[in-house]
């Protein structure tokens, strides 16, 4: 698994290879189901058509607006209406075939500071493990159920 | 003697060039119509009725036309051309000289959206600002205080080119009112604003010259590959254990 960020001469390219389970994860939920990327937004650019594994929006995932998973082919810093601060934007995820062949390579139409694409790069990684945190990973629960004694007096 | 040695090797391209285009906006009075399109300018200013009052000494007859005006893109001999033959004939403090430049590669672009890339163009701007002599009154020296309220010295590119259209507002986070401002989806361009409009018409291209060359000496010493940011990804398979215990 790697994902990389760098500024190009082009503007910025995004290395998408993520784990086969990640991609199992929106396969499923999607049963099967795919868009196209340029139904979303045009920021993302690529040798190959670019798609992604349909998924439903999720009110109760974003109602922190911690992150967002609902904005492929946008900046990966997207602004929301709702609120006045950018959301690190892990659509990436989504995409088609970012499991395999070494993964995706994405040019994106976004210019950056040195400084801005460190902070997006680590915003983009806390995002990431939020939403690992709050849709894939495995949770085992054990529950130890014992009765209550009470001295006596 | 040294002084005017620093001065030549400032102004003599000494890099290679990585300015694709390059366009100024001038800013005055003219006496009579310059021949090219004359747009109002908000920000200039000729209070009262003599403009001859609040000019630098050049004007000489009586001002007709007031505002900006601009060069279309070119090369750097074009743009000299272009300001030796529509010069204004009045300027005061309220007049700026601005220099947009666009460039071959994205990169380039990317690589000026650097606080360092304004700091050197201070730098350089004031060294040669101190080698012509300017009076003390020149407004260049308010400009290069980092504190003229259309041209401050402040780092807001990465807001600034995410601005789609041209906005005049001050105090907020994409204020183009920097010295460098980065107004990529309006004109694709990077603007110097630090330059006012002189007295003389040879000495604002000499200044846009010595901002043209300040860029490309700037961007051969930001060789190298750029860095590869990783975005850490969360290992798998990991499972999270929760453990509760319940009285009852």
């Amino acid at each position: 698994m790697i994902c990389t960020l760098n500024r190009t001469r082009v503007g910025a390219s995004l290395h998408v290879l993520v784990h086969p389970d990640v991609e199992d994860f929106f396969r499923i939920n999607s049963n099967g189901m795919t868009e196209a990327v340029e139904k979303w937004g045009r920021c993302w650019k690529s040798s190959k058509p670019l798609r992604v594994w349909e998924f439903p929006f999720n009110e109760e995932a974003n109602r922190d607006f911690l992150y967002t998973v609902w904005a492929p082919g946008m900046l990966l810093m997207a602004s929301d209406e709702d609120i006045d601060r950018p959301v690190p934007n892990i659509s990436f995820l989504r995409l088609v075939g970012a499991s395999q062949d070494g993964g995706i390579t994405v040019n994106i139409d976004m210019l950056m500071s040195r400084k801005y694409i460190q902070a997006t790069a680590k915003a983009l990684s806390e995002a990431c493990g939020t939403f690992y945190n709050d849709f894939i990973q495995d949770i085992s629960i054990s529950i130890s159920i014992s009765k209550a004694t009470h001295a006596g007096t | 003697m040294r002084g005017h040695e620093n001065r030549k090797s400032m102004l003599k391209p000494s890099v290679r060039n990585r300015i694709s285009k390059i366009g100024v906006e001038l800013e005055g009075g003219w006496e009579k119509d310059p021949g090219v399109p004359v747009a109002r300018d908000g920000s200039v200013q000729f209070p009262g009725s003599d403009a001859h009052q609040n000019t630098m000494p050049g004007g000489r007859g009586k001002m007709v036309l007031s505002g900006e005006v601009q060069s279309t893109p070119g090369d750097l001999s074009e743009v000299s051309a272009f300001i030796l033959k529509v010069y204004p004939q009045f300027v005061n403090k309220t007049c700026g000289l601005h220099v947009h430049m666009s460039f071959i590669r994205r990169y380039f672009y990317q690589r000026l959206m650097d606080p360092s890339y304004q700091d050197t163009m201070f730098n350089t701007i004031s060294i040669w600002a101190e080698e012509k002599k300017f009076s003390k009154s020149h407004p260049i020296w308010e400009r290069l205080s980092g504190k003229h309220v259309t041209c401050m010295r402040e780092f807001l590119a990465d807001a600034q080119v995410r601005v789609g259209k041209k906005r005049y507002d001050h105090n907020v986070p994409y204020s183009r009112y920097t010295a460098i401002s980065y107004p990529w989806l309006q004109h694709k361009t990077v603007e110097c604003r630090l330059l006012p409009m002189f007295e003389d018409a040879s000495d604002a291209v000499e200044g846009v010259l010595l901002v043209a060359d300040t860029t490309n000496k700037f961007l051969a010493k930001q060789g190298g590959r750029e860095r590869k940011h990783f975005i850490d990804l969360p290992v798998m398979n990991n499972t999270f254990v929760r453990h509760y215990d319940v009285n009852i």
